[in-house]
């Protein structure tokens, strides 16, 4: 009896037939990825790797919760790594206007912040975002609460906080922090004709267990024209300042912001350019006279999107290190991405 | 193309506000020495002691800074160094720290009854690491180090001063193998303290070991 319902159990994966009776979805997104530099010199990878390859597992757990459970594997100096990005519990159903999760997820502030990186728009990661946030992002266990709030306008509020052991990619379970990573995002929704955005503020804190403090705070913004099923036009922005003291020393003052237009043709191809900018607006040298410095980066791409299940894209990164008096840097690279899903995947954000 | 941050910057000019508001920084931080000089095409300003310098070398008892700071408070530079040992003189180079050139990352070479002793403090705590150095020249030291002060706690390689394959398994020490650093940096400068030591050459640039993705 236990075989036959064991080969019943395989046999209804296999077909798909659990999704039917359970809800339970699954699906793999892999994000391949390859950058090659065009100077001596340049600190590309020059090789094409996979940059992850991630299972997802969402469901209804009964009438009132939902859950999803998301691994990634991804590769770090040769080595195989394999972490959980997401495990979460959450209920959209118990209090009216009110959505919360409870568990491990990326934490709901900004935009890039929100997403997986294969859904990102673009290849590589924006300077401010690997700076302020690490290259991933920042996931973290904790709880997080929306609150639609009922005013004539759209205007969503979220508030998070997690263990904040860890600030960013680490390999180890860290320190208890001094105080609690935590978060606030207000996000808003109108509409020009048939451009819609999605503007939205952010604050992030977090102090570490050495003192070494954080405070941000950011801006986003998201606009879409849609032609039938052609996305024609797509705006994504975020600027953020960031307060950084380390424990013992002096606060510093960082700004940074990437903007991304992108034009849509009726095929499926896509033309886009990012421009990155990040500066420490309190660097000093040891006279105490201000510092002209900046990272600049301007990154044109081509893309195509056959389908929601497949991206192709292909860009030229021209970034630029700029710390006066010595002579400004710069890099030339040329990336390309392919991603694709097998599988369902959940509905997406606007 | 040159001036492409310029351009980007000067189209950012919502940006500009906030960085009007945070450019009136006080200059808390400011080294308090008054004397500077040019060495190996940096200046340094002394915070301690008087240093000789020449074109090829410094000498003497002294602490001094860069006037020209690091990127960030959160970043990673590659520094490399030459200098000679008489017995009971030290040299230390400093990432990362203040402007009185404290607070940082710092690695001490000295010449310890013709032994080299190797000492690396982050975070308040010394730790010694010659164990990484064994049987190595304790008279002429010279190394290339890479100081990541943007991970936690900051990862220090340091390899032969005529290494050019920067890579973890050519370091002689690795301080996420040999011993992990006691913390981080807490500031944007980088300097230098000798005592009885002569400097022959040291400089800074982009760091040479990249984590892979």
């Amino acid at each position: 009896m236990l075989r036959v319902s064991f080969l019943c159990l395989l046999l209804g994966a296999a077909t798909g037939q659990a999704q039917d009776r359970t809800g339970l979805k699954t699906s793999v997104a892999v994000d391949l990825v390859g950058e090659y530099g065009t100077k001596a010199g340049s600190q590309a990878n020059d090789k094409f790797v996979p940059r992850s390859v991630e299972m997802m597992f969402y469901a209804p757990v009964d009438h009132l919760f939902d859950a999803r459970v998301s691994a990634a594997a991804h590769q770090e100096n040769g080595q195989a790594m394999f972490e959980v990005h997401e495990a979460y519990i959450s209920s959209d159903k118990m209090v009216d206007g009110v959505k919360w999760r409870m568990g491990q997820f990326f934490l709901g502030f900004g935009r890039l912040n929100r997403f997986h990186q294969h859904e990102w728009p673009f290849i590589s990661v924006p300077k401010v975002q690997s700076t302020f946030f690490d290259d991933e992002g920042l996931f973290d266990s904790g709880v997080e609460v929306s609150y639609l709030t009922p005013l004539p306008f759209f205007l969503d509020v979220t508030a998070g906080m997690s263990n904040g052991y860890v600030y960013g990619h680490a390999h180890n379970a860290g320190t208890k922090p001094i105080s609690p990573l935590a978060w606030m995002h207000l996000k808003s929704f109108f509409s020009l004709g048939a451009l819609d955005f999605q503007p939205g503020l952010s604050l992030v804190q977090h102090t570490a267990s050495d003192g070494t403090a954080r405070s941000l705070a950011g801006f986003d913004l998201t606009g879409k024209l849609r032609k039938g099923k052609v996305l024609r036009f797509f705006w994504q922005s975020e600027m953020w300042q960031r307060s950084y003291t380390a424990a013992g020393g002096s606060e510093e003052i960082s700004t940074g912001a990437y903007f991304y237009p992108q034009y849509g043709f009726d095929n499926g191809i896509t033309l886009g350019m990012r421009v990155d900018y990040l500066t420490v607006n309190s660097l000093r040298d040891a006279s105490g006279k201000k510092v002209v410095n900046s990272e600049s980066a301007l990154v044109p791409q081509l893309g195509y999107r056959p389908s929601e299940f497949s991206n192709l894209r292909l860009a030229y990164r021209f970034e630029q290190k700029e710390l006066q008096p010595q002579a400004a840097e710069s890099n030339e690279v040329v990336e390309f991405q392919i991603t694709y899903m097998l599988g369902a995947h959940p509905a997406h954000d606007f | 193309m040159v001036s492409l941050s310029k351009k980007i910057s000067k189209s950012f000019l919502y940006l500009s506000a906030a960085v009007l508001l945070n450019s009136c920084g006080s200059d808390e931080d400011a080294a308090t020495g008054s004397s500077g000089f040019t060495f190996k095409s940096s200046q340094f300003n002394t915070v301690t002691g008087t240093p000789t310098s020449t074109d090829t070398q410094v000498t003497g008892d002294a602490s001094f800074v860069a006037n020209t700071p690091l990127s960030a408070v959160a970043s990673g530079s590659h520094f490399s160094f030459a200098s000679t040992l008489e017995a009971g003189s030290y040299v230390t180079l400093t990432a990362n720290g203040s402007a009185q050139n404290s607070g940082g990352v710092a690695l001490k070479f000295e010449n310890s009854d013709n032994v080299l002793k190797v000492t690396m403090t982050a975070g308040g705590t010394d730790k010694d690491i010659s164990s990484s150095f064994s049987g190595l020249s304790a008279t002429n030291v010279s190394y290339s180090m890479d100081v990541h002060n943007d991970e936690t706690p900051a990862h220090v390689l340091i390899w032969a001063g005529d290494e050019t394959d920067y890579a973890e398994a050519k370091a002689k020490f690795n301080s996420e193998e040999d011993g992990v650093a006691d913390g981080n940096g807490t500031g944007s400068y980088w300097g230098v303290e000798l005592k009885s030591a002569t400097l022959t050459a040291v400089s800074v640039g982009e760091v040479k070991f990249e984590e892979e993705d």
